[in-house]
């Protein structure tokens, strides 16, 4: 088994087994992280292989998490099965982004921005402004969302909502390194890349970011879909403002659009930070800024392209030359860089 | 390559598998504080606007456990060695009969009476009179003190969570992350922890030192919210929350209640946190300062016509609904009403349909100062004000007045809080104790300043078995009061969180005179800008 | 109710709610003229400016008022105040240009410039918000406290001079793109890089003037920000997000079309607010303004040449 595949597994293992030695509150820390993990994977997919950008994704996990909480819940709400509940929160997202996709037709680059921040903003004054969906009517309301159980299995633990979150992050990873391998991913990231060579080989660069909307927008869903349980009571609408959206957008660029795995640490990273560095009482915005400052000057591939540059760097001539044929096939979670 | 992909996805998929089960065991793990179940919603009997009472002395008990005390004196110049804060009122239960701390023109609220004289608090010994514990109520176990130090050292002094021999813990979390940081979270916990240190340095309690563990949740940020609850609770074991600013303080209510763990002094912004029974709220709920506030404009002002100004959260709409219905039920129409966010820049637009709608009076409910001032700067720009002024909460800052002006004082506002401003005995131990604190006093700090000088009362009168239980029990037992300066009394048994004649309903209101907020360099420290008014200066909601 | 049962007209205030509203144009009008004359050399979005607003409204506070909070006057006079504001924003301008045009990031891909953009605006705001603690209270105005009746709204001096100011330097700028020098320069970098690279106009020294005078625009923005909506960062940052929704309606490219948008968001805004068209719920009252500047940058795609709107992309 080569170095990557040992690599993986390792990381695996380490996030499944440490929270078996940690303490509660970071595990439910971790847990906002991995969900975080998920939202920008679903962002990358806009960003980094259409070259799309989306400054809505922070209001999508919001809709999401308000709307599936509220037919979930059976206080201050109506009482559905939570896939039920899920289906219809993701639903609902996945159509916000599909209208967002369908202007990319006649428009791009710095319109389909402010479209998105548009709608961001438009979501914040309906969606989150309704205190039947967010926080209930009256000042009484104290809503609870209560965790998901499948058949012989509660989730009721931190440690096992974790778990359940892992799992997903980790399908939701293999999914896209798989998909970005098949000729249809190939298509996207050829869209992104070029549009219009992509358009002259018969790749409709419209189609393509429709699907890469709707994708992102599904994974926001799920995100936003297990948020809810996770926190019990819904937190507060300004945990999903316009600069949230902005904040989710750094991520996958300070990580490097090449290696879905570097989304994944820096996302971690994001979610941990302050809370490791809580007792400084650094300014959240110093920290942000700081963070991707550092990021963005790193190289113009984010830090993944810097640890992959690094890594080739190293690698001896003669591995590359025997193992070139067989590099296709590599599961690759840190892709090649564009 | 196929077998490569065949032994990669059999590998993935144990994996799968395997968290999963994982998953499945680590169900009912002991660092999980949700084992269970997530929590459920706080318990609302306690804030039903059904379970209205006259206060009344709930009950009394000696020393130990429980709390009541039959000679605690309600002044400003208490015993100094009773409490930490030399000249501070000595916070304690009100005995029967003794001195009430009344202002002329009080609103009807009777002094506490009832039950039978002094005496220890035991089984049966008390009256289930209303606003005191029910019959057939646990009532609190008395101890001796020799009992209680007998029970402290059987356990080496670790009566409960967060308490040993040395040390009590307690915590906080605080938004330090927010804008205005340096004016409400930072001195607030500066107080706090100012009158812990001047405790300790007094050899603390019991023997036991105070240790101050404070979280910050960020601008706040919902997970570092629950991070901090769960880091201060789970990890550190504090014995108390004692303090605390912060706008998600509504998401972890459950959380305390379910888990058990004090917490004292907290923002009070939120409804669940009176009606949460191991939430020790400091300041009137918004529900009830709308219906006070509204039966004072009701009968003092008496307009035709009222407008309102309400922020964009659940608490703050339900508030103006209340507001609405003490309207409606005096037959004054409300002409227009404007729903604002804390980001909108700009109310000119708002100011001039508030024109168009011609109100004789607007109310405000806004929590934030700033966005009230913001309407009350742009409608002064526009030369706009209704001719029977304006009025609302949350604007008791000393540097709130600069904030709006001296417009508004010219043509009428008033403003409503829970203590009187701003309280000579804390103005001036803060001037010695804390001088940073020196216009930065604000409806809430007072209550939390107070609040701790019960805590200290409390776990005196406790003896050295302190536990989270007594002190629960302790604070439900009888009633609580500032002393004249602060002017306030809570009792915060179950009946009692919403009783007459205290901070759940009782409020005084203040004239704006000009813009200077601030507390007078002597010994008195009113507010120069703010004045009591002339018509109707306490207020108490008697509406539902 | 239902927005089409709502929808009514109250033609007395029109007037007013028109007044104010191209009033309130002003809010945004500077941080979107900051924002074209960025996007124009650089093709990213500056959310620098917006940092650059905020802290010179904490910059210029602090001079002016003096202490933390809103009750004395103890600083510096307005027009010092001003010039030393306006002069720490271009230094901020430039040194950001001078990073961006650098040789590090010269080369970069634009969305990896635009969020080191956003990081100079966390930063800004950071230590603004740190090192000069201020409640959100508004500066007094150096234009003074006095009122402007016009066909029956009320407006501030400040108000008008803010709108003065605005429309000012958009037709100062529109001249000077179209003819002068270094405007001709600056449209042609807009145009094409390359060429205009291989025709010898200096890239670096255009694009790093660019950025100075583009961060003295949005330190005049902060200091008038601080007299309309005083130093509330959550407010500022809004006003800075709305600025660039409405300068997206000339494709970031032109200022008068930049304006246009300020003007068409203000008035729309003020008059569903003051209920010119009846009493428009605010979730409703968002939904419209909203559609109305996307339906407008539609349109005006359709009918304008492709190649001046098309952004290259990332």
């Amino acid at each position: 088994m080569d170095l990557r595949k040992a690599t993986y597994g390792l990381l695996a293992a380490a996030a499944t087994l440490w929270v078996f030695l940690a303490p509660s509150y970071w595990v439910f820390i971790a847990t906002t992280a991995v969900l975080l993990a998920i939202t920008t994977l679903g962002l990358t997919v806009v960003v980094g292989w259409v070259r799309e950008v989306s400054l809505v994704q922070a209001g999508l996990v919001g809709t999401a998490m308000y709307v599936s909480g509220y037919l979930y819940r059976a206080e201050g709400g109506l009482g559905w099965p939570f896939l039920a509940a899920a289906a219809v929160g993701i639903g609902v997202v996945v159509l916000l982004s599909v209208l967002v996709s369908l202007s990319t037709a006649r428009l791009s680059g710095v319109y389909i921005l402010v479209l998105t921040l548009g709608l961001q903003i438009t979501i914040e004054r309906t969606i989150f402004a309704n205190l039947k969906l967010t926080t209930g009517e009256g000042s009484a309301a104290t809503l609870v969302t209560p965790r998901p159980a499948l058949p012989g299995l509660s989730f009721a633990s931190d440690r096992a909502f974790y778990l359940l979150c892992l799992a997903l992050l980790g399908v939701v990873l293999l999914f896209l390194s798989r998909l970005r391998n098949l000729r249809f991913g190939r298509s996207l990231l050829l869209v992104g890349t070029d549009r219009q060579a992509a358009a002259s080989v018969g790749i409709s660069p419209w189609r393509y970011k429709i699907f890469a909307f709707v994708l992102s927008g599904f994974l926001a869903g799920v995100a936003g879909v297990l948020t809810a349980p996770l926190f019990g009571t819904p937190p507060y609408p300004f945990a999903f403002f316009a600069f949230t959206s902005l904040a989710y957008l750094a991520i996958p660029v300070v990580a490097g659009f090449g290696s879905l795995l570097g989304v994944v640490l820096v996302a971690v990273f994001y979610g941990l930070a302050p809370q490791a560095l809580e007792p400084m009482r650094i300014s959240p915005l110093i920290l942000a800024g700081f963070g991707v400052a550092v990021g963005t000057l790193a190289g113009r591939a984010g830090l993944s392209g810097v640890v992959q540059n690094y890594l080739r760097a190293r690698r001896p001539v003669e591995v590359v030359a025997r193992t070139g044929a067989q590099e296709h096939a590599e599961p690759v979670l840190a892709g090649s860089a564009r | 390559m196929r077998s490569t992909n065949r032994r990669s996805r059999i590998l993935v998929g144990l994996g799968l598998v395997g968290a999963l089960t994982l998953a499945a065991c680590a169900d009912g793990d002991s660092t999980s504080s949700t084992a269970g179940g997530p929590p459920k919603a706080p318990t609302p009997e306690a804030g039903s606007p059904a379970a209205t009472d006259a206060p009344s002395e709930a009950t009394e008990g000696d020393a130990g456990a429980a709390v009541p005390n039959t000679d605690a004196a309600v002044s400003a110049g208490g015993d100094p060695s009773a409490s930490a804060t030399p000249g501070a009122p000595t916070a304690g239960p009100k005995s029967k009969g003794g001195a009430s701390a009344s202002t002329p023109g009080a609103a009807s609220a009777s002094s506490p009476s009832g039950g039978s004289g002094s005496g220890s608090v035991d089984s049966g010994g008390v009256s289930p009179g209303p606003g005191g514990p029910q019959a057939g109520a646990p009532t609190p176990r008395s101890q001796t003190p020799a009992a209680s130090a007998a029970a402290s050292a059987a356990k080496g002094g670790a009566t409960d969570v967060g308490v040993t021999d040395k040390e009590i813990k307690v915590g906080a979390i605080y938004m330090h992350g927010m804008q205005l940081a340096s004016f409400m979270p930072k001195p607030m916990e500066r107080l706090i922890e100012a009158q812990l240190r001047v405790m300790n340095d007094q050899g603390g309690i019991h023997g036991r030192k105070f240790k101050y563990i404070g979280c910050d949740d960020g601008v706040p940020d919902a997970a570092r919210t629950r991070a901090c609850y769960k880091k201060l609770v789970e990890q550190d074991k504090i014995f108390a929350f004692l303090g605390g600013l912060t706008f998600n303080s509504g998401l972890i209510q459950p959380d305390i209640e379910r888990d058990k763990v004090p917490a004292l002094a907290p923002g009070s912004l939120y409804r669940s946190e009176w009606e949460n029974p191991w939430s020790f709220a400091i300041h009137m709920g918004m529900e009830h300062e709308a219906h006070a506030g509204g039966q004072w404009v009701v009968d003092v002002l008496k307009p035709k016509k009222i407008g309102l100004l309400c922020l964009n959260n659940a608490e703050m709409q339900a508030t103006c609904d209340a507001s609405t219905a003490v309207m409606k039920k005096a037959g004054i129409k409300v002409v227009h009403r404007v729903t604002t966010s804390a980001e909108t820049p700009d109310m000119s637009g708002d100011v001039l349909a508030m024109r168009a709608a011609d109100p004789d009076h607007i109310i405000h409910y806004t929590t934030h100062p700033a966005a009230t001032a913001r309407f009350m700067l742009d409608a002064s720009q526009q030369d706009y004000w209704p001719p029977k002024g304006v009025s609302g909460n949350h604007m008791a800052g000393e540097f709130a007045g600069a904030l709006i002006g001296n417009y508004p004082a010219k043509h009428g506002y008033w403003t409503n809080t829970t203590y009187k401003l701003w309280g000579p005995e804390l103005v001036s131990w803060s001037r010695k104790y804390v001088p940073d604190q020196e216009g930065l006093h604000n409806h809430v700090m007072q209550g939390q300043w107070w609040s701790t000088n019960v805590f200290f009362d409390v776990l005196k009168k406790m003896g050295p078995n302190v536990t989270r239980e007594g002190l629960k029990q302790a604070l439900e037992t009888g009633e609580y009061t500032t002393g004249p300066g602060l002017d306030q009394k809570f009792m915060w048994s179950p009946k009692g969180r919403n009783a007459h004649g205290t901070g759940a309903r009782r409020e005084f209101m203040y004239k704006a005179v000009h813009s200077d907020w601030a507390a007078t360099k002597d010994a008195a420290a009113t507010p120069g800008g703010l004045v009591p008014d002339p018509d109707r200066f306490v207020i108490e909601d008697t509406f539902d | 109710m239902s927005l089409v049962a709502a929808l009514t007209y109250n033609s007395d205030l029109l007037r007013p709610a028109l007044v104010l509203g191209v009033a309130a144009a002003g809010l945004y009008g500077l941080l979107a003229v900051s924002l074209v004359l960025t996007y124009r050399v650089s093709r990213t979005i500056g959310f620098v400016q917006g940092g650059i607003a905020l802290a010179g409204a904490y910059l210029y506070r602090s001079l002016t008022i003096g202490s933390e909070q809103t009750t004395t006057n103890e600083g510096l006079g307005f027009v010092p105040a001003l010039v030393i504001t306006v002069a720490a924003g271009a230094a901020v301008g430039a040194v950001y240009g001078a990073v961006v045009t650098g040789k590090r990031m010269a080369n970069y891909p634009r969305i990896v410039v635009t969020m080191f953009s956003l990081a100079s605006l966390l930063l800004l705001a950071g230590f603004s918000t740190t090192l000069i603690p201020a409640d959100e209270g508004r500066v007094p105005s150096a234009f003074g406290t006095g009122v402007v009746k016009i066909f029956g709204g009320v407006a501030t001096v400040h108000q008008v001079a803010t709108v003065a100011i605005l429309l000012a330097l958009v037709g100062l700028l529109t001249v000077a793109l179209r003819c002068t020098r270094t405007g001709i320069f600056i449209r042609a970098i807009a145009d094409d890089v390359d060429a205009s690279r291989v025709v010898g106009i200096p890239l670096t020294r255009m694009g790093s003037s660019v950025y100075v005078f583009s961060g003295a625009i949005a330190a005049l923005a902060g200091v008038l920000l601080a007299s309309s909506v005083g130093t509330a960062m959550p407010n500022i940052l809004f006003i800075f997000l709305r600025a660039l929704i409405v300068a997206v309606l000339g494709g970031l490219t032109s200022l008068p079309l930049a304006l246009a948008g300020c003007l068409l968001l203000g008035v729309a805004e003020t008059s569903l607010t003051a209920g010119v068209f009846g009493l428009v719920p605010t979730d409703q009252r968002e939904l419209l303004v909203m559609g109305l500047i996307f339906g407008l940058v539609f349109v005006i795609n359709r009918l304008r040449p492709i190649r001046v709107l098309e952004a290259t992309g990332f």
